[in-house]
């Protein structure tokens, strides 16, 4: 078998298991296996609706779960994803270059701290978007330095605002500064490891030598006052 | 006996004007894809190939999309069940072939969505909207 041939295989059977997928979602419906190959009924009693073949089942199997009477229907849940790194969540970010381009980056989207608080509901919006301004202040005012060109393009006559790039870097580090001070001394180092580094809670904690499980409290006074601060609260 | 004949008929569909209404929106809709008058989709004599195909086409997307069972496409297409079962099975045989399996996706996903999005304006008085002038 030639590898466009095997390719051609795969395909083949990606598509029949989503034919079969499609037809699983009504309520009710089950797969049997039937001789050699795989039926799929839409109640128990009547005719299969559609036939599928063993790779097929194999490509559907993932997201089927066995059913007490024999058989497998549709799991409401998704598949899970392979294992390997529990919390990776393999993704892009989209990042505000201070030039203005939108780029986006791979980042391991199941770890940035403030998102998970937030989702399980830890912190309000408020304070999500305040750690998110910080962070985002951070970037703009290029204190890590940067590995690309800069295409930033200076502003002729015209609208929009007139700042040079340099004077946005420095507005930007301008308002982080203010920022920290606002925030005072015990938070300091709780924002720039969780914010700006983007270490776990966890990390935090080892970190600066902080008792266990008292990370969050401290982080959500911290960005309580960051918030204030900002004026978003 | 009417209220038995009612009663009847709602054992098989909640309601069957709105039924009748979404069989003749699934057969417009497959009318508009095959380009067979929907006339001749709705039709009870015999009719050519071509429109037998798009009624088994729309008793299909009935019963497989929107989830109603056989007595009640039956009953909104105004044809045996058994026919309904038959019309299902030969479309999903058709649905081997690649090409046809894609554009009937397409088509699933259009007809998917309408009865929910269709709003049901029968309750709202047009006289008071001033629509009734």
């Amino acid at each position: 078998m030639s590898a466009a041939g095997i390719l051609e295989g795969e395909l083949e059977a990606e598509h029949l298991a989503d034919r079969a997928a499609r037809l699983l979602a009504r309520a009710g419906s089950v797969i049997e296996a039937r001789g050699l190959a795989y039926a799929v009924r839409f109640a128990r009693g009547r005719r299969p609706m559609l036939v599928i073949d063993e790779a097929a089942f194999r490509k559907l199997f993932a997201r089927l779960v066995p059913r007490t009477d024999g058989g497998w229907r549709l799991s409401s849940q998704a598949p899970s994803p392979p294992p390997g790194r529990p919390g990776f969540v393999e993704g892009e970010k989209t990042v505000v270059e201070p030039d203005g381009r939108a780029t986006t980056h791979r980042a391991n989207l199941g770890e940035a701290p403030l998102d998970w608080l937030l989702h399980r509901k830890h912190i309000t919006r408020a304070e999500h978007a305040a750690g998110e301004k910080l962070s985002a202040d951070a970037h703009a005012s290029g204190i890590v330095g940067r590995l690309t060109m800069r295409w930033d393009p200076t502003p002729r006559s015209g609208g929009g605002s007139r700042l040079e790039p340099m004077e946005r870097a420095h507005a930007a580090r301008q308002r982080l500064g203010r920022a920290m001070e606002a925030v005072g001394a015990e938070a300091m180092p709780i924002l720039t490891l969780i914010c700006l580094t983007g270490t776990s809670l966890q990390g935090t904690e080892v970190a600066l030598g902080m008792k266990p499980r008292t990370g969050k409290a401290a982080l959500k006074a911290a960005l309580q006052r960051l918030a204030a601060h900002y004026g978003m609260a | 006996m009417l209220a038995q004949i009612l009663e009847e008929a709602w054992a098989i569909s909640p309601d069957p004007r709105r039924d009748r209404l979404a069989a003749a929106f699934v057969t417009h809709a497959v009318a508009l894809a095959t380009g067979v008058a929907p006339i001749d989709i709705a039709s009870d004599k015999r009719t050519n190939k071509s429109a037998a195909r798009a009624r088994q086409i729309s008793i299909y997307l009935a019963h497989v999309i929107f989830h109603w069972p056989l007595t009640r496409v039956a009953f909104a297409f105004g044809r045996d069940r058994t026919t309904c079962a038959h019309a299902c099975h030969r479309i999903e045989d058709l649905r081997e072939d690649r090409v046809f399996d894609a554009r009937m996706t397409a088509l699933e996903a259009c007809v998917r969505q309408a009865p929910e999005t269709i709003p049901d304006l029968a309750g709202i008085e047009f006289q008071r909207a001033g629509l009734g002038r």
